[in-house]
């Protein structure tokens, strides 16, 4: 079970990276998000790459995505 | 699990998105000095020279910038050297346009010879290593069918230069040309148009995915119409189906989607109805051309609103997202949190946007009685257009900068 789930479909870029990003900058160790984007975040990657987590992307039928994100 | 990776480095599209608005000024210059009686002549060497500075200067640079971007969000294609490959690739398009423009304005085969191999050494190259990536990571992606567009659209160029250069290959010339214009505007320009449209329109104007069936057959079926198209003349009909069907998706889409007000959703809906009033007009060119006064000026009109009408809006409307979009990302990776940038509307203000929509759709309305009556005007339109989108696209440029400074 997530620490934290947000439905970020309705925001426009770069509104749904900047919540996911602003919440893995003050999480603990440990703490898990579960997003649910509009679509694969694809140019999220790189800047998950530079912070410490660890993440796993499941694509919806429907074409959105549930991204769930784990603070290292 | 393949996981494409968004690395390219934002210079590279940038460059040639940079470029762009100095082809459409350029352009626009060399029509401003045309007398009257020089701009129905679609064959003139003059006016052949404008359309390829428009075709591959112009819109050329924007394709090829967007079709990188693209191809590496979607897909994770990255050459081992980007920033080398992409300034050599940059070079032999610049370089390639403005020789082909000179060899057709002064009619010197030297030039096109010599214009012919940049081309075909960049863009040329640029699509089978494309091609070729896309079939070793094993993916389907839709982007197949522009890159193989892009492919045919340069060979065939080159095989004209061939044809009137040195009467080689023997092939008529008149069905090449047909296939050049069919291949450049269709196979090329619009599929990858339908392509980005996947992509950008759900994500940057809050709105459903495309159908399944769209996304899936659209691109094949406009590549076969396509090609039945350059086969026979008769079947450019064909090309009105997947167009119309792109068409309803595309308003569907724009109607569901959250961002009401987004001047973006007014220019695509502007554009795509005026691509699909082109694709309706063209297998009746040769009839409308006997039944107007002014006979021979019909494809020229018929190319300007493609172009002008078509085109340049939903050019706008993907610029206008796609580079600070680009220069947010980018920000991020320098300035990791916090920091001056919080929304993309701080690099590309809409007001900027909507002022920009607002000289576009002055040129697509009023583009049939400035033609008859005050042609110069179009130039000198397309001019300042030209120049106000240089300015978003610098301004945003400098912005992100200043603010990674700060």
């Amino acid at each position: 079970m997530a620490d934290l789930q947000l439905d970020l479909r309705g925001l426009a870029p770069p509104e749904p990276m900047e919540r996911i990003l602003q919440w893995l900058d003050a999480a603990s160790a440990g703490e898990t998000l579960l997003a649910h984007l509009p679509h694969t975040p694809y140019p999220l990657y790189d800047h998950l790459r530079l912070r410490r987590c660890h993440w796993e992307c499941a694509e919806q039928a429907d074409g959105s995505a549930l991204l769930c994100v784990q603070r290292d | 699990m393949f996981q494409p990776e968004f690395s390219l480095p934002v210079a590279l599209p940038l460059r040639f998105f940079r470029t762009a608005p100095l082809w459409l000024a350029l352009a626009a210059l060399a029509a401003f000095g045309l007398e009257a009686g020089e701009w129905p002549q679609r064959y003139s060497p003059a006016l052949l020279a404008i359309t390829h500075l428009l075709m591959l200067g112009f819109i050329g640079n924007i394709m090829v910038g967007a079709l990188l971007q693209v191809c590496a969000v979607l897909t994770g294609i990255r050459a081992q050297h980007p920033e080398r490959w992409g300034w050599m690739l940059w070079l032999g398009l610049q370089t390639g346009t403005a020789l082909l423009a000179l060899g057709l304005w002064q009619m010197q085969t030297h030039y096109l010879q010599t214009a012919a191999v940049l081309l075909l050494l960049s863009l040329g190259a640029l699509a089978v290593w494309l091609l070729t990536m896309l079939w070793r990571s094993r993916q389907a992606s839709a982007l197949v069918y522009p890159i193989a567009g892009l492919a045919l659209t340069v060979l065939s160029g080159a095989l004209l230069v061939g044809v009137l250069s040195v009467a080689w290959p023997a092939l008529p010339l008149a069905d090449l040309l047909r296939a050049h214009i069919t291949l450049g505007s269709m196979a090329w320009i619009f599929a990858l148009i339908i392509v980005v449209g996947l992509t950008v329109i759900p994500m940057f104007l809050v709105a459903p995915s495309w159908p399944a069936r769209i996304s899936r057959y659209l691109p094949a079926g406009l590549a076969i119409a396509v090609l039945g198209a350059v086969i026979n003349a008769q079947l450019l009909v064909l090309l009105l189906m997947p167009a119309l069907i792109w068409l309803i998706a595309l308003y569907r889409l724009l109607h569901q989607s959250q961002r009401r007000a987004d001047p973006a959703r007014y220019l695509w809906a502007w554009g795509g109805f005026n691509l699909i009033v082109c694709t309706a007009l063209v297998p009746w060119l040769d009839g409308l051309s006997t039944s107007w006064p002014a006979q021979e000026g019909i494809p020229v009109l018929l190319a300007l609103h493609f172009i002008v009408a078509g085109l340049l809006p939903i050019f706008t409307a993907m610029q206008a997202k796609i580079i600070p979009f680009l220069l947010w990302m980018d920000y991020r990776l320098q300035v990791l949190s916090g920091g001056q940038l919080r929304h993309m509307g701080q690099l590309w203000p809409e007001k900027h946007l909507k002022r920009l929509s607002y000289l576009v759709y002055l040129l697509g309305i009023s583009l049939l009685p400035l033609y008859l009556f005050a042609f110069k005007a179009i130039p000198a339109l397309i001019m300042i257009f030209a120049a106000a989108l240089s300015y978003c696209l610098e301004r945003a440029i400098v912005h992100k900068k200043r603010a990674c400074v700060s």
